[in-house]
């Protein structure tokens, strides 16, 4: 007889180490192992069989891996973090001795914790990076907006926010923003950089009210904070030297009287203007070539629908880009500014504010050339004739549709319609989309509808005024037709009289001819299919194809295309009452116009 | 400003003076002495600030202008910048102004440390740093100075990121070890022989544990200014979600229900019961057993009779039956058997099938576990992970308007659930210490000092 072998020394008892063990093993404690984890990007692990890993032991423990546990012990950070362990005996002793000065020199000696290498080693490239970032804007965002409190140091806040700013610097240089919706949660962004799509939610002002302590647990964000900070500084430095801008960020050329300079500190000074957002950043060189130039052609690629609708969507992005160039836009006090200067910016416009409301205003409310008032209050004061007052949904949803729209539904005071979100996939069959939320997807559709109607309209009132003509026409039309008729019949009457008087050389003649009209090759014809054959065959083919479903299945199958047809009458139905309600209006309108035409004819006749 | 001379009060002045003996205390109560105090306040007020106005000469009150009044000049960046940092003039007035000098004539100062000196010390002071000759001392405490600024200038530019890791992106593992200790790599080389300056990164560092997405789409529902029927449809979502938890609750409540919930009470009358089975009882009782001894004692089971036994010749031809019957299954069997010999191609080939459809079947459900493990959300800890609440607005809190918007929903608490939810961090409980919990685990005494004794 063997040896006998004893249990959990091999296999997966031997591949997990519960976190008690790694405690021990690390020497850390709790609070110093969660952070290590979260920054080195270790995740506790669900083994297959519980009570194998465990050792035997039965509950739900919190594994680990016990490779990534070897894998943190060379963390050379981790000697920071035992270096804070002797650190924070060393305080609690000055503290009870009363020595309040040396207390101060050991807190401001606490030692730091380095990231850069821990970066690369979880993003080894740039792209992984970016494809990684929304998590960490939406934190770093929503850190930006917290008052100072016991778990949220000031530093973090503050870098938070200076960091937001750079990157949303970034996303303006390079004019990757393409998607922004108001929800009631925040604003929400998209933006591709580098092919990446990057989303994130930018908190309403105001809204911190203090967080409930069981609703969310700010040590661990303010861990997960401390890493992302890093990870979008590096990012934002690399973002800013690929588009050739000065980091950190400078200003091109600002105003300044001497006076004004001396008596602000000057990085305060130009942090104000950076965190305006309207000025543009100094280049260190010229600004790079688009990297996305014409798109290639490949007449025979595999699939030419797919092809073309990535060609559509470049030339809409292309367009999209600069969408708001030219426009001057000045902002109302009541308007969230910072959300709508960053997408004002983004699309090329100049964008101002009333000076008293936030520093770096570029021109005031009187200035004649402003083409847009953005203004979020029933009625103003003071209008400008020579501008269009308009809500801020305006902005969102020329940016969601990649176009301008008329301000007419969007003016001061205005009823808005809905503002739909941009995130909805591609708009599905299965239910009935009006033709207004269509547009949202595809502008076109709400264009070609706008000017079939009105060429409708116009085209049948054009009928309407020449009646009397058309019908002059179609007696002329009946009296050619019976013409026509008397010539057939009096040809057909020339052929037999033809072949009774006929000599033998032009009986020759006729058979030669014969001969070569058999022999001639005519012009081929393109077949044409009909396409009813077509989907009858095809729907022969489904019938066989349905009798082969196994009758398990048959009822769920059955099942599955009842309700696809109940759906699809349903889109029917709802398409059918549109039509004829729209149909209404029309001749309502039309009604309504000869009315008005008559009356203004009236009035002339009485004139 | 004219000083006050001695103020005349009227009314007092009217008053016929009382004429009485100033020999006692009471007496002087009785008479009016305000005048004279007048005096002397004025003359102390005198002291203090000069004479009074009316008392003083013309040149000490007026002056001759000789020079031209000066222009107005616009302060120089500098001065305003001077005078920026002066106190502000509303404060004047809290300061002494008082003409008394000091009573003690000569006061006894504390001579400074240059005066104390001695006079050849002095002079040796001076010729040793005309000569630039520095004692140690200051020499430290230069190069602490220098160290102290330059730290802080290294802390204040801290948070800029000068480095760019994507430097080399073709050095996608072998540049990410190099930043071992000297000390580790010290270790490695004495134990491997070796000059190990990589670790490798395990593979799951850069392998995110799930595939859904960091932030879930916005429901069209939640916009601030939503279509009726994206509301709509988000509201009956989060209403179906609502019911199927109540239904849930509903039956588990109703499962438990079955289970007798007994009081302590409750239980150890029951214990006591039982414990007491067979021993004597209270005579209310004992009367009962006694009628219940009386009544005849009756089996559960029918009585057995003799009337349908099986007869021996019966039972035989049964087991010759059986026999038989044993037989021509063993015979039948046998006959497969053989017959199967023949048909062992075809048999291997149906088992070859068997497997093959087995193996197939297998692979299916692999890759289905290696997307359910990739979407669902593990048991990573104790806890279990519990979806959070939708976030949605009432139809009375839309106003179609971003300047009355309610924001609803908590960003952070969101993040977190979500990487929870993607088995980034172990579900936890929060441990809160209530008021009554960190009382309990304290312990309280009074400082010697503030023990008052006792007798």
């Amino acid at each position: 007889m063997g040896k006998r072998k004893k249990k959990f020394t091999e296999g997966e008892a031997t591949e997990y180490i519960s976190r008690n063990v790694a405690l021990k093993k690390l020497q850390l404690n709790l609070k110093q192992f969660r952070t290590l984890c979260i920054l080195k990007g270790i995740y506790p692990r669900e083994p297959k069989e519980r009570k194998r890993a465990q050792g035997g032991k039965g509950g739900i423990k919190t594994l680990y891996a016990k490779k990534d546990i070897q894998f943190l012990l060379h963390e050379p950070n981790i000697w920071k973090l035992w270096e804070g362990q002797a650190l924070n005996k060393k305080k609690i002793k000055a503290k009870h001795a009363g020595n309040f000065e040396h207390l101060r020199v050991l807190t401001k000696n606490k030692p730091r914790l380095k990231m850069d290498h821990i970066i690369k080693e979880r993003y080894p490239t740039f792209i992984d990076a970016l494809s990684d970032l929304d998590d960490c804007l939406t934190m770093c965002f929503f850190y930006a907006t917290l008052p100072k409190f016991s778990k949220v140091p000031r530093a973090i806040v503050n870098l938070a926010r200076r960091l937001t700013l750079e990157f949303q610097h970034a996303v303006i240089a390079s004019r990757s923003l393409r998607k922004a919706f108001i929800s009631v949660k925040g604003f929400y962004f998209q933006a591709e950089i580098k092919g990446q799509t990057i989303t994130w939610i930018v908190p309403h002002q105001f809204t911190f009210n203090p967080a409930s302590k069981l609703e969310a647990d700010f040590g661990t964000m303010s861990t997960f904070v401390q890493f992302y900070i890093n990870l979008l500084g590096f990012v934002n430095f690399k973002l800013f030297h690929q588009l050739n801008l000065v980091y950190p960020p400078k200003l091109n050329f600002v105003s300044v009287t001497k006076t004004e300079k001396s008596l602000v500190d000057p990085e305060t000074y130009i942090m104000e203007r950076v965190a305006a957002l309207n000025t543009p950043l100094m280049r260190a060189g010229p600004a790079p070539v688009d990297d996305d130039v014409e798109l290639d052609q490949f007449p025979d690629g595999d699939d030419p629908e797919e092809a073309e609708r990535v060609k559509k969507e470049f030339e809409q992005v292309a367009k999209l880009k600069t969408l708001f160039n030219g426009l001057k836009v000045f902002l109302n006090r009541e308007v969230p500014r910072e959300p709508l200067v960053f997408i004002l910016r983004c699309f090329g416009a100049e964008v101002s504010w009333d000076k008293t409301t936030f520093v770096g205003a570029t021109f005031s409310e009187d200035d004649e050339t402003i083409t847009h008032q953005i203004v979020d209050r029933p009625s103003v004061e003071k209008k400008f004739i020579s501008r269009y007052y308009v809500q801020p949904q305006w902005v969102f949803d020329c940016v969601n549709r990649r176009e301008l729209i008329p301000t007419d539904q969007y003016l001061i005071g205005a009823e808005l319609p809905a503002h739909l979100s941009p995130f909805v996939s591609s708009t599905s069959t299965t239910r009935y989309v009006p033709p207004e939320e269509r547009a949202l997807h595809d502008p076109t559709v709400m264009l070609n509808r706008g000017e079939d109607s009105d060429e409708i309209s116009s085209a049948e009132e054009e009928d309407e005024d020449d009646e009397s003509e058309n019908n002059s026409d179609s007696e002329n039309e009946e009296g050619d037709e019976n013409e026509m008729e008397q010539e057939q019949i009096s040809h057909a009457g020339n052929e037999k009289l033809d072949n009774e008087a006929l000599t033998e050389e032009e009986r020759k003649e006729k058979l030669r001819q014969e001969k070569k009209a058999e022999m001639a090759v005519a012009a081929g014809k393109v077949p044409r299919f009909n396409p009813y054959d077509k989907f009858r065959s095809n729907k022969e083919e489904q019938s066989l194809i349905e009798k082969m479903i196994p009758r398990k299945k048959q009822y769920l199958y059955n099942l599955m295309m009842k309700r696809r047809q109940e759906r699809a009458s349903k889109v029917r139905n709802f398409a059918r009452k549109r039509e004829l309600i729209e149909k209404e209006e029309k001749i309502k309108r039309k009604v309504q116009k000869k009315i008005e035409r008559k009356k203004s004819v009236a009035a002339m006749m009485a004139e | 400003m004219v000083r006050a001379s001695v103020p005349v009060n009227p009314e007092k002045a009217s008053k016929t003076k009382v004429r009485a003996a100033k020999r006692s205390k009471k007496a002087w109560r009785k008479t009016d002495s305000s005048d004279v105090d007048a005096f002397l306040e004025d003359k102390r007020l005198e002291e203090r600030l000069g004479k009074p106005f009316s008392e003083r000469t013309d040149d000490e009150l007026f002056q001759v202008d000789t020079a031209p009044a000066k222009k107005s000049v616009p302060l120089s960046v500098a001065e305003k910048k001077r005078k920026a940092f002066l106190p502000p003039k509303c404060f004047e007035i809290l300061e002494p102004d008082s003409a008394v000098p000091d009573p003690i004539t000569k006061r006894n100062r504390v001579r400074t440390k240059a005066e104390r000196q001695d006079r050849i010390a002095k002079s040796k002071e001076e010729q040793r740093k005309k000569l630039g000759l520095r004692k140690r001392k200051e020499i430290d405490s230069i190069k602490q100075k220098r160290a102290h600024r330059w730290q802080k200038k290294k802390e204040a530019r801290k948070d800029l990121f000068k480095v760019n890791p994507w430097i080399d992106e073709n050095d996608l593992f072998n540049g990410n070890g190099k930043w071992l200790e000297t000390d580790t790599k010290r270790h490695n080389l004495t134990k491997t022989g070796k000059v190990l300056e990589t670790v490798k990164t395990p593979a799951s560092v850069q392998v995110k544990p799930s595939i859904l997405p960091p932030l879930p789409k916005p429901h069209p529902g939640t916009s601030y200014n939503p279509t009726l029927e994206d509301h709509n449809r988000l509201l009956q979502s989060v209403a179906e979600k609502e019911m199927r938890k109540t239904k849930k609750e509903i039956e588990l409540a109703r499962e438990v229900s079955k289970y007798r919930i007994m009081e302590p009470k409750q239980i150890e009358e029951e214990w006591m019961d039982e414990m007491m089975q067979g021993l004597e009882k209270d005579e209310n009782n004992e009367d009962e057993s006694s009628s219940n001894e009386s009544s005849e004692l009756r089996s559960v089971n029918k009585p057995v009779t003799r009337d349908r036994k099986k007869k021996a010749s019966q039972r035989q031809r049964k087991k010759e039956h059986e026999r038989k019957q044993r037989e021509t299954r063993k015979k039948k069997l046998e006959k497969r058997r053989l017959a199967d010999l023949d048909r062992v191609k075809s048999y291997s080939k149906l088992i070859d099938q068997a497997l093959e459809i087995e193996q197939a079947k297998q692979v299916k459900l692999q890759k289905r576990k290696a997307i359910r493990d990739k979407v669902l959300t593990k048991r990573l800890s104790k806890n279990k992970f519990v979806a959070p609440a939708p976030v949605f607005s009432q139809r009375e809190d839309i106003t179609g308007n971003l300047r009355t918007i309610t924001p609803v929903g908590n960003i952070a608490a969101q993040v977190l659930s979500n990487l929870q939810k993607r088995n980034m961090i172990e579900v936890t409980q929060r441990q809160l210490k209530s008021k009554k919990a960190k009382k309990k685990n304290t312990k309280t005494f009074k400082k010697r000092s503030h023990v008052l004794p006792t007798k």
